[in-house]
């Protein structure tokens, strides 16, 4: 594959990215159960593990077949992203195309790698390269974008979602640059408001040197869309007494509100208001309660938290309806619709 | 013909019946005569299957059901009765009367009538 910049388009699919770089706020479950709950609906979707640590890979694939994937992701027939971005990473070429795995009826995955951090530790200085207009930071800054291009209009796929690592690290700054929309899952604690408070402000900081990139940016070079539309927020995590958030976890809710308010959309609105043009009322997209034991067991079954075997009846028709409502509102957010 | 076509035709409902069609696929489709339960699982993935929840007790039980045989160096290979078996699948009926006829009678059966004939 080339992915010369200057000769690369962009593919249809939008890209969304489930981010928040607090840890254990529940990213990979809600992207995972948002991709099975879009694929339902009969569109196709891409699932791009860009976190390190590729527990999302090891959802939807079984242990011993993640264990050969990154086995012989270093060799010639290594498929993972890191076997596709390597020859940038190490400077020896360009990207190598990959296929994606289909793991059921309209779900597809780009299995992550822990090899991914090498690629991110390379990642920083193409990033300053670009600043001095050098070809070189722009091939390896857009290179996953490119990878995911391919990928996605190999598949044909409607959209792609990104599962990023909780950090606030070069690799999330492409993945972000990359995305259309994204969108911020909180947990209902203290930690997670903090997390949002700096948020914003990366995203500020990551949006304004790429407009900076961009103007110095070569013409007709490929360059990352850089304009990550909020979409709104997600709460996750919390228990449930009589039908509703319990107490302890009820006082996070409008706080997590009046911080995504106060602490992102002002902060990026200042930056460029198409940021925040998506982020309609209401704000919280959907409300995700912890599903704790069915959500184990789902892991290990490698399914949806409403197909697996575990929890009751009642439980699975819980996680499918809540599911559906938020897949809903985020594909007529987005302008995702059936051809 | 890809592994999920297959499956899909097979249409097995349990991780034993699965692991069987597949090593049928192993067998027939791919000319691995032995194989380790890595490539069925590997053909699992290939197949867009959701993971099977323990590959290893999925092998070994159907391997206890003579549906697969060692084939040592810790690797398996289908048997007669797990050829007759995904052979006759989709139709289960035809299958548990194939599997019931092409399988050795039980000891137990055996003990039982000799117990009788004594009396």
């Amino acid at each position: 594959m080339t992915n010369e910049p200057n000769k690369q388009s962009r593919y249809r699919a939008p890209r969304l990215a489930i981010f928040n770089h607090k840890g254990g706020v529940g990213k990979t479950t809600l992207t995972v159960n948002l991709a099975f709950a879009i694929a339902e609906k009969g569109f196709k979707v891409l699932i791009v593990d860009s976190d390190p640590q590729c527990n999302l890979t090891s959802y939807l694939i079984e242990e011993a077949v993640v264990d050969d994937l990154l086995d012989n992701s270093d060799s010639d027939q290594g498929a993972t992203i890191w076997s596709a971005l390597k020859p940038i990473a190490e400077g020896t070429g360009e990207t190598k195309v990959i296929p994606a795995i289909e793991v059921s009826t309209n779900l597809f995955i780009l299995p992550g790698d822990i090899r991914l951090a090498e690629f991110e530790s390379e990642l920083a200085p193409l990033w300053n390269e670009c600043f001095k207009r050098k070809l070189r930071g722009f091939r390896g800054t857009v290179a996953l974008s490119a990878l995911v291009n391919a990928v996605a209009e190999e598949n044909g796929v409607d959209l792609v979602l990104y599962d990023s690592g909780p950090n606030i690290g070069p690799l999330n700054r492409i993945i972000l640059l990359d995305c259309d929309h994204f969108i911020i899952p909180a947990a209902c604690d203290a930690f997670s408001l903090r997390a949002i408070r700096t948020l914003g402000h990366a995203l500020y900081e990551w949006v304004g040197d790429w407009q900076t990139i961009q103007e110095l940016a070569p013409d007709n070079v490929y360059l990352l869309p850089g304009l990550p539309k909020l979409l709104g927020y997600v709460p996750q995590r919390f228990r449930v007494y009589a039908s509703r958030p319990a107490a302890q976890f009820a006082s996070f809710l409008p706080r997590i509100e009046k911080t995504v308010v106060e602490d992102v959309i002002t902060v990026l609105a200042r930056l460029n208001a198409v940021l925040v043009s998506s982020a309609a009322h209401p704000l919280k997209l959907a409300e995700i309660k912890d599903f704790s034991g069915q959500a184990t067991a789902a892991q290990e079954e490698g399914v949806s938290l409403w197909t697996v075997r575990s929890g009751t009846p009642a439980q699975r028709a819980d996680a499918q309806s809540d599911f559906q409502a938020f897949a809903a509102m985020v594909l007529r957010r987005i302008g995702v619709t059936k051809q | 013909m890809s592994p999920k076509q297959f499956l899909f035709e097979k249409r097995p409902q349990t991780d034993i019946e699965r692991v069987t069609c597949l090593a049928f696929y192993a067998t027939h489709y791919r000319e691995m005569q032995h194989f380790k339960t890595l490539d069925l699982s590997k053909l699992n993935t290939e197949a867009a299957q959701i993971k099977l929840s323990n590959p290893n007790a999925a092998v070994d039980n159907a391997a206890q059901a003579g549906l697969l045989v060692q084939s040592g160096q810790g690797r398996k290979q289908i048997s007669s009765l797990g050829e007759v078996y995904v052979q006759a699948l989709p139709d289960r009926i035809a299958a548990k009367e194939a599997i019931a006829k092409a399988r050795p009678r039980k000891l137990r059966v055996r003990a039982k009538a000799s117990a009788s004939k004594k009396r």
